[in-house]
């Protein structure tokens, strides 16, 4: 359903050409949940804009590469065109709760124009009036509204109508934000790290939400989280990004019993575990994205990487739909893998 | 080392022209713990549970309510400002957000130094020498002395306020969610790092945080907070396999863990009810029925005392008390 082929996107900054996304390939598939995870800074909310067509650009730049949507190239289509397709195809649930909501609008007057002009072309100025004393369709927003209140398990959504913002708690808000994403109906959700902003208790009240709405409503969610855990909890494949590339690729339960890049690796091995056991973090840090090293993005800080490494390695099989890009599981041409000289 | 005793934070809420005082919020109600010499002390719990709050005011940047303060046998509690300078040499906090508890415009080497320079510890030789040794104790090269904050990572940023509060050798140091603004593998190397300090230089710790895989790996002891009041104190690793007040099992189930084996140890899924209510009007009785899977009558009225379920083990919960248990049958 949604195809990236070979994305490349820079950004032109003060020091030179940042180059953030190096050729991704991405795919998610009809009523498939797929999540990517990677840390700060790596181009997960790049991928995000660049498939919602919200990049700025300038300073961003789309070097090349296609987005594919049921049959369209996104990165062709112009705002006019892409206008049908926002909330009734692809939404968004936004990362900051706090952040995303008007201030000074009450919940209702957001998520009303919302409904209202959803899908719609502005149109001319003579059926703007028009619709703005239409009192049925107000009505009807508004009951849509509650509907979908009622659906994201709020006790009152009445009085959450007429609430502002800042009279609700941020559980609430992300709960409203959750509504306002699935008032079109999307047949794709991106959900940009859901509840990370919030407690883990209410995050679990949210991702409860999402689980069951996803499952009624049949849609491809893709998730873009820094949280392993939560990737496992919600997904059926998972995309592990480190500094603008994709470097595994896996179904979720064969990338937490088999991972197989060094930094897929070295991720799971930093996450403290409720069983105990040493915890152990990756030497270094991030690389310039003005001046990366060549070939593989991690190599500086890999503890096994050779010389191999200066060239770029592609994504090789090593397993059911597990695709990891490291030359230690280049398939053997008759010399000897380093994966047994690790052993 | 260090005991708490009832400890107690009221914020007043003012109203009107003349700041008329309405109402209090109980930021810290009744806390009492004790952090033994050499040990980490973990206080778990979520935003608004009044766990910043506890460890500002023992280290007195704020002035408690009520309760006393025993940081090694002397209460503190009550001390006047002039006298307080003195203790502060022995206890110093790690603040949440490295970004903005280091001042931008200050070079590292300025910044580590400043604790040297208020309390005017040794000549200006022995404070460069200091802050050279304090950067080699925090793992940073020397090439960072003359840097500014912000050409910093994260993780460099948090080296350089562990350095700072290790300044003066220090004997207590609260960390308040040290690790919360940095990434998991950068946040390893920074516990990693805490640990060897502890070791190196037998610092005492008063870790706050809401991650309970960085408690469980990081604590010795630990007490559950919730609005303002402790739910349940004992060993972390009591804590974990058999926690008994219904929030500490809520947190540990909604732990989205990674392994499988991890899943066995946290009980089985509860979903809390709302929200943490606001502490301006606090529930009564017991603060968490409003919430509770468990709820009986005498939640809402009756503020549980603790009862000491097993040596070392303190649940602030009726299902524990004799009430309860008629209530419950």
């Amino acid at each position: 359903m949604l195809e990236i082929k070979d994305l490349i996107v820079h950004f032109r900054v003060f020091e030179g050409k940042a180059q953030v996304l190096n050729a991704i390939n991405l795919q998610v598939r009809e009523g498939e949940t797929v999540s990517i995870v990677g840390e700060t800074g790596c181009g997960k909310s790049v991928t995000l804009r660049t498939i919602l067509g919200i990049l700025p650009i300038p300073p961003g730049e789309i070097v090349s590469g296609h987005v594919h949507f049921k049959g369209k190239d996104l990165l062709s289509l112009s705002t006019e065109e892409f206008h049908p397709l926002r909330g009734k195809e692809l939404a968004l649930i936004p990362q900051e709760p706090m952040n995303s909501l008007n201030p000074v609008f009450t919940i209702e007057d957001q998520f009303t124009v919302l409904i209202r002009r959803q899908g719609r072309r502005p149109g001319g100025w003579l059926s703007r009036i028009r619709r703005t004393f239409d009192r049925d369709e107000k009505k009807a927003a508004r009951e849509k509204a509650l509907d979908l209140l009622a659906k994201m398990h709020i006790p009152d959504p009445a009085r959450v109508m007429k609430s502002y913002p800042i009279e609700l708690s941020g559980g609430m808000q992300q709960r409203v934000l959750i509504g306002m994403a699935l008032a079109g109906n999307p047949s794709l959700l991106i959900a940009d790290e859901p509840g990370t902003a919030l407690d883990v208790t209410t995050q679990e009240q949210i991702l409860q939400i999402m689980r069951e709405r996803v499952e009624v409503e049949k849609m491809a969610v893709l998730y873009i989280t820094h949280n392993l855990g939560v990737a496992r909890e919600m997904t059926e494949r998972i995309y592990v990004m480190y500094a603008g590339e994709i470097v595994e690729q896996a179904p979720t339960r064969s990338l937490f019993s088999d991972p197989k890049h060094p930094y897929t690796q070295g991720l799971l091995r930093s996450i403290p575990k409720l069983t105990g056991g040493e915890v152990e973090g990756i030497e270094g840090r991030i690389p310039d994205y003005t001046d990366p090293p060549p070939g593989c993005r991690f190599q500086p800080r890999c503890p096994f990487a050779m010389d191999e490494c200066n060239i770029r390695p592609e994504l090789y099989p090593v397993g059911d739909s597990h695709w990891v890009a490291c030359y230690l599981h280049k398939p053997s041409d008759g010399r000897a893998t380093k994966t047994d000289m690790l052993e | 080392m260090l005991k708490v005793e009832n400890l107690k934070k009221y914020f007043p809420v003012t109203s009107g022209m003349f700041s008329r005082k309405v109402g209090e919020v109980k930021a810290v109600d009744d806390v009492s713990f004790t952090v033994p010499a050499g040990k980490t002390f973990a206080l778990v719990g979520e935003s608004g549970s009044g766990k910043t709050t506890v460890g500002k005011t023992v280290i007195r940047l704020l002035r408690p309510s009520g309760g006393k303060i025993h940081f090694n046998d002397t209460d503190i509690s009550s001390l006047p400002e002039r006298q307080l300078k003195t203790w502060r040499r022995q206890m110093q906090m790690v603040f949440q957000d490295p970004a903005s508890a280091l001042n931008p415009r200050r070079r590292v080497v300025d910044i580590i130094a400043m604790p040297l320079r208020v309390h005017r510890s040794g000549s200006w030789q022995e404070q460069q020498a200091r802050v050279r040794e304090l950067l080699d104790l925090v793992q940073l090269p020397e090439k960072f002395l003359y840097k500014y904050p912000h050409a910093l990572s994260g993780g460099e940023k948090q080296r350089v306020s562990i350095a700072r509060a290790l300044a003066l050798k220090p004997h207590l140091v609260i960390l308040d969610e040290p690790t919360s603004a940095l990434d998991v593998s950068v946040q390893a190397k920074i516990l990693k790092l805490l640990a060897q300090l502890q070791d190196q230089l037998g610092l005492t710790y008063l870790l706050i945080s809401h991650d309970l895989g960085v408690v469980k790996n990081f604590s010795t002891d630990t007490a559950v907070m919730y609005l303002g009041k402790i739910m349940e104190r004992t060993t972390t690793e009591k804590l974990f396999a058999k926690p008994l007040h219904p929030y500490t099992q809520s947190l540990l189930s909604a732990i989205p863990v990674i392994t499988d084996e991890e899943l066995r140890l946290i009980p089985e899924r509860i979903t809390l009810e709302g929200d943490i209510p606001s502490p301006t009007n606090a529930p009564s009785g017991c603060v968490f029925h409003t919430r509770c899977p468990y709820r009986m009558k005498v939640c809402s009225q009756v503020m549980p005392e603790f009862i000491e379920v097993e040596a070392g083990h303190h649940v602030w919960c009726h299902l524990f008390t004799s009430e309860g248990s008629e209530g419950h049958s």
